[in-house]
């Protein structure tokens, strides 16, 4: 596989579009709507037509003004189209059905799509979606896209340990072996790799399968340590200390006895069938000098290992964060509320500690008045959607994000949230069901990460030239390029 | 060390098909019979499962279905398509959302606590309880590792009057008698339903269901009647002032609730001159005059002061602007701080405790414990369609109810909200719940963090 | 007794959701069952024999005005299984009225309730099936 968009339809025989484009009985195979139609939504299937590509219509108002509408020029009256009724039940406040589905055309495409649909911001009704990107009032001079910086820097230390520039200002969050599939986990490294960025192998051990992305891995040391060892540490550029994550801030984990198969028993050095807890918190970290020691800790082992810091979002989260720089973290990881892959307890995800759009300003605020922000690079995770949520993290103080649903659903996740139940993701995402696992290959999950990136990036790069900057590390911390709807 | 406390949940499904969110529309006619028929892919078995009750209307699928579109999306002729059912919108109210009458059924059938996958789905905030978090405890505070039992938190409350300080004789005995204080192990109490089919299948239900978990639950003259005998010490009767101290529903109980009235100080004294041992406690209705009168009660000598807002959780006041139960129970709380006399009485509020978030929530503005009423309703599978209210049948048949098979559900319902409990105390450090109360600190509130983060960014007043 | 009714109704193109069912068939004639659906199409054949087996004496789908359905032909589709259903009743004995269809229209609301007082007066004339059948 090389580094380029390729066209990566959906593994399902229909994607589920905005518009519902019905052929009737009437129809005479005529083939005339495949010449009407401009976006490929009628084809011809052998003698007869086929099902509508419905996903692809733009709808009747572009349409007739264009005079390219389907339903009027039909000899037959055989067509009809209206907004799909089947979106009211895809999607919720965070994700909406328009933001799914335009995150499922930009995986298919690499580009925004042509429908008309929100592809920015969701509904929530707060934090990202009420912040708007504010341009300067005069134009800024033309910037050519190529001139556009959207790498980042990883350890701004300036120490004896790597330095790391990732092409993109993000990276890959942490999902276990075990709790989604081979195929998953490698397609998102793949990914990762051809962007020049990083993934993360999780709590669940570092499966051979990923080593060929050892240069591209983040390892995770949890509260359970399960697989880490000497040599996992030692293979990568990056080590991540996992403290809290924001789904379940606070809560250890818990797998059920009957996940941990053979293959996952042996990668956490446990038993087979018996529950795993990973506690809450590091029984051994109770203080900055305890994390400190965990920090050299890892530091003995791979001396030039960049070390992050994964924290949730407490009230005190400045403080956290400067005492994790102090204890000589590269990076500092805020894992906010509303976020995570995984399968986490509803009561914790809506109601423990802050919204990311809350803590990411704090930090940056407080780093900045220590005198120290120029030191350490600032992650935010939780609840990171679109590419101009990406913009607004930056922007808000952060230096680049983490994702993890986004590339979920790029891989056709309905956000159906049933994980845990059964056989696991009916979707073959999240599952180590081996007939589910196999819905998916390699090559079209890891495609389909590429794309839905090398559309984000665009978007960076667009509105980056808006706001006249070359680099996207010009945007850290510049809080006057946002607007809230809530405030004048 | 004492017992530990446990809620054992037993699975108790449902008796009648619930109301699901989902609508599968299915275009029969025009199927072209596959071999491999994506109904018979459906990981859940939904199809296969398919169940229609023609008593009640309700489709199974509509409830079985993950919502995964799976079958939709590989129908080779798009013969399924889905959308929302109407029924499940329609369900309960403004406030009782049909989310929250799901969430509750869930916990009532399994007793386990609602766990999903794919991050949080709902608004960013919201009015009430949504408009606050609570806070978790990195790094450098401890955290308690409780719902895997490796850490006991206790989620006990003493109801009665804390004495201030204890004085001594010469001899060093005790100088003042020490009140009598009833101990719950879980800070919840069945409060009186608003509305509901209410017969005694319920009302044996709840009584057997607060027996089974330790708990109290209040009992009115009108529901009292000599069935509850055996469940005397889980009673609490919710009583006119003036009652006679010999009615048979006060006999062998550990606490009583009268309502209040101007003269209420003289009526208590004389239930206590009657049986010193029982816990007398005061329903004050939540409204502006609510701290003053708790205040003033206080300073009587009451016990324990039960405030209640309406089922919805507004206090009771004419005009548009109701405060929230969690705003109004901060005021009174922090008057009784600034009193300097909040120790020295318990507690206990009610209205709009809807789901288990709220318990700890309540505790956090100010209260010791909760008295909960819908939510038990609704786990004897009530759709709160309030058909009751106006004479009609109820849908799911309550009055035919069997009371261990209700009970269950509603211990199922306290063993979901007991976890929650212990993992929300876990993240924030706290291991007993009279510590919780009051405890602002460890919660954000909308109000602030958006004054703090967003205000001081965008300044201004916003809008 | 009086006659029992089922209405299956189409929440889409209709404002109408049972409440005000009393205004409209004055006199409190029958006992309605009101069960709402996004969509008439999704009443299945099986729906209403069941419902019939079930005790109910007359049946009947409100649908959206032709044209209008949300999924484009459910109302369409509706009407012919209510055709399907009735010769399935009639086979049985049960008679071949039991199960009528209305299309609403938003703007003549008397059409849905003539339609309803329709099924009333239909329903005291066959009296209930269960006698009739035998």
């Amino acid at each position: 596989m090389t580094a380029e968009i390729k066209k990566t339809a959906s593994r399902f025989r229909h994607t589920i579009g905005k518009y519902r484009v019905v052929r009737g009985r009437q129809c005479k195979s005529c083939a005339g709507c495949v010449v009407t139609c401009p976006h490929g939504v009628h084809f011809k299937a052998g003698a007869r037509m086929g099902t509508p590509r419905d996903y692809l219509c733009v709808g009747p108002d572009i349409c007739k003004q264009h005079g390219t509408y389907c339903v009027e020029k039909c000899p037959n009256a055989a067509l009809s189209v209206a907004i799909n009724p089947q979106i009211k039940a895809l999607g919720d406040f965070r994700w909406t059905a328009e933001l799914l589905m335009s995150t499922w055309y930009q995986a298919e495409t690499g580009e925004l799509p042509t429908v008309d649909m929100e592809y920015r911001v969701g509904n929530s009704g707060g934090g990202f979606d009420k912040l708007r990107l504010k341009y300067p009032e005069t134009l800024p001079s033309e910037i050519a896209a190529d001139d556009i910086d959207t790498s980042i820097e990883l350890n701004k230390r300036e120490d004896n340990a790597h330095r790391i520039t990732i092409s993109l200002p993000l990276y890959q969050g942490g999902m276990s072996f075990g709790s989604v599939s081979d195929n998953t986990m490698i397609s998102r490294a793949k990914a990762a790799m051809l962007w020049n960025t990083f993934g993360c192998t999780g709590e669940g051990g570092y499966p051979e399968f990923l080593y060929p992305f050892d240069r591209h891995m983040i390892t995770q040391v949890a509260t359970g340590l399960f697989g880490v060892k000497e040599e996992t540490v030692q293979r990568v550029r990056i080590v991540e200390f996992k403290y809290a994550q924001g789904a379940k801030p606070g809560l250890g984990g818990h797998l059920l006895g009957d996940k941990v198969t053979e293959r996952v028993a042996k990668m956490r050095e446990a038993v087979r069938g018996s529950a795993l807890f990973s506690p809450f918190p590091f029984h051994s970290v109770y203080s900055v000098e305890d994390h400190k020691k965990h920090v050299d800790w890892i530091k003995a082992m791979n001396p030039k290992a960049l070390v992050s810091v994964k924290v949730s979002t407490p009230a005190d989260v400045d403080m956290v964060a400067i005492g994790s720089y102090y204890a000589g973290a590269h990076i500092v990881h805020l894992d906010g509320s509303y976020g995570g892959t995984g399968a986490a307890p509803d009561i914790a995800k809506k109601n423990i500690a802050m919204p990311i759009e809350y803590a990411i300003p704090k930090v940056h605020r407080f780093l900045v008045e220590e005198g120290v922000r120029d030191r350490v690079t600032l992650i935010a995770s939780g609840g990171i959607r679109t590419a101009h949520d990406i913009l607004k993290a930056i922007a808000l103080g952060a230096d680049g994000v983490v994702e993890g649903t986004a590339g979920m659903v790029a891989l056709e996740c309905t956000r159906c949230s049933s994980c845990e139940s059964g056989r696991g993701c009916p979707r073959g995402i999240a599952t180590t069901d081996p007939e589910l696992a196999e819905m998916m290959t390699v090559e079209w999950g890891a495609q389909r990460v590429y794309n839905l990136y090398a559309s984000w990036r665009k978007q960076i790069v667009a509105e980056l030239r808006k706001l006249g900057m070359r680099s996207i590390r010009e945007l850290v911390g510049r809080t006057d390029c946002l607007r809230h709807l809530d405030y004048n | 060390m004492p017992k530990k406390y446990h809620i054992k949940p037993t699975p108790a499904a449902p008796r009648f098909i619930p109301v699901g969110r989902s609508g599968i529309i299915d275009w029969e006619e025009d199927c072209l019979k596959c071999t491999t028929c994506v109904k018979k892919r459906c990981l859940y078995d939904v199809y296969k499962n398919r169940a229609y009750d023609a008593r009640t209307l309700v489709d199974s699928i509509d409830y079985q279905c993950k919502n995964c579109f799976s079958c939709i999306q590989n129908c080779p002729r798009g013969v399924l398509s889905k959308t929302i059912n109407p029924e499940f919108l329609r369900m309960g109210d403004a406030y009782w959302k049909p989310d929250i009458i799901h969430n509750t059924w869930f916990q009532a059938e399994t007793g386990r606590i609602p766990v999903s996958g794919a991050g949080y789905r709902g608004p960013f905030s919201g009015p009430g309880f949504d408009a606050m978090w609570t806070d978790m405890s990195e790094i450098v505070r401890p955290t308690r590792d409780g719902i895997h039992g490796r850490e006991y938190i206790s989620t006990a409350i003493d109801i009665g009057r804390k004495q201030h300080h204890i004085e001594f004789d010469a001899s060093g005995a005790a100088r003042i008698e020490m009140p009598p204080l009833v101990e719950i192990p879980l800070p919840v109490i069945f409060n009186p339903l608003p509305f509901g089919n209410i017969g005694i299948s319920v009302t044996l239900s709840m009584a057997a269901a607060a027996r089974q978990i330790g708990g109290l639950m209040y009992v009115t003259p009108e529901t009292y009647a000599p069935f509850l005998k055996p469940f005397m010490s889980q009673l609490v009767p919710l009583i006119p002032a003036d009652m006679d101290v010999n009615a048979p529903m006060l006999q062998g109980v550990r606490m009583v609730e009268l309502h209040y009235a101007p003269d209420i100080l003289a009526q208590v004294q004389r239930l206590k001159s009657h049986c010193s041992e029982r816990v007398v406690s005061i329903r004050v209705p939540l409204n502006p005059d609510a701290k003053t009168i708790t205040a003033a009660l206080t300073r009587g000598g009451v016990e324990v002061v039960h405030l209640f807002a309406d089922y919805r959780g507004n206090e009771f006041v004419d005009g548009d602007s109701p405060r929230f139960v969690k705003d109004a129970l901060r005021d009174v709380h922090t008057h009784l701080v600034n009193e300097c006399i909040r120790d020295e009485v318990t507690l206990i509020v009610s209205g709009g405790i809807a789901l288990a978030e709220h318990l700890p929530k309540a505790i956090i503005c100010g209260a010791d414990g909760a008295a909960i009423d819908l939510p038990l309703l609704i786990a004897l599978e009530c759709r709160v369609c309030k058909r009751c209210v106006t004479g009609k049948s109820c849908p799911v048949e309550l009055q035919n109810l069997d009371p261990a098979y209700g009970a269950q559900r509603i211990v199922n319902l306290m063993c979901s909200w007991w976890s929650q409990l212990i993992e929300l105390m876990g993240a924030m450090g706290i291991r007993d719940v009279r510590r919780v109360r009051g405890e602002a600190g460890r919660a954000m509130f909308f109000e602030d963090l958006e004054r703090d983060t967003f205000g001081a960014i965008f300044g201004g007043q916003s809008k | 007794m009086k006659p029992q009714i089922v209405l299956y109704c189409c929440t889409n193109s209709t404002t109408f959701s049972g409440e005000d069912i009393e205004k409209r068939i004055p006199g409190n004639l029958a006992d309605f069952k009101i069960s709402r659906l996004p969509c008439s199409g999704r009443t299945d054949t099986l729906y209403m024999v069941r419902a019939i087996e079930n005790g109910a004496d007359m049946v009947m789908v409100i649908a959206c005005p032709d044209g209008c359905c949300q999924f484009l032909e459910g109302n369409r589709r509706a009407r012919m299984r209510v055709r399907y259903a009735n010769r399935l009743l009639a086979e049985a004995g049960i008679g071949d009225d039991r199960i009528h269809m209305v299309n609403v229209d938003p703007a003549d609301d008397q059409i849905l309730t003539t339609a309803l007082q329709k099924i009333v007066v239909r329903a005291l004339d066959m009296g209930p099936w269960l006698t009739t059948s035998s």
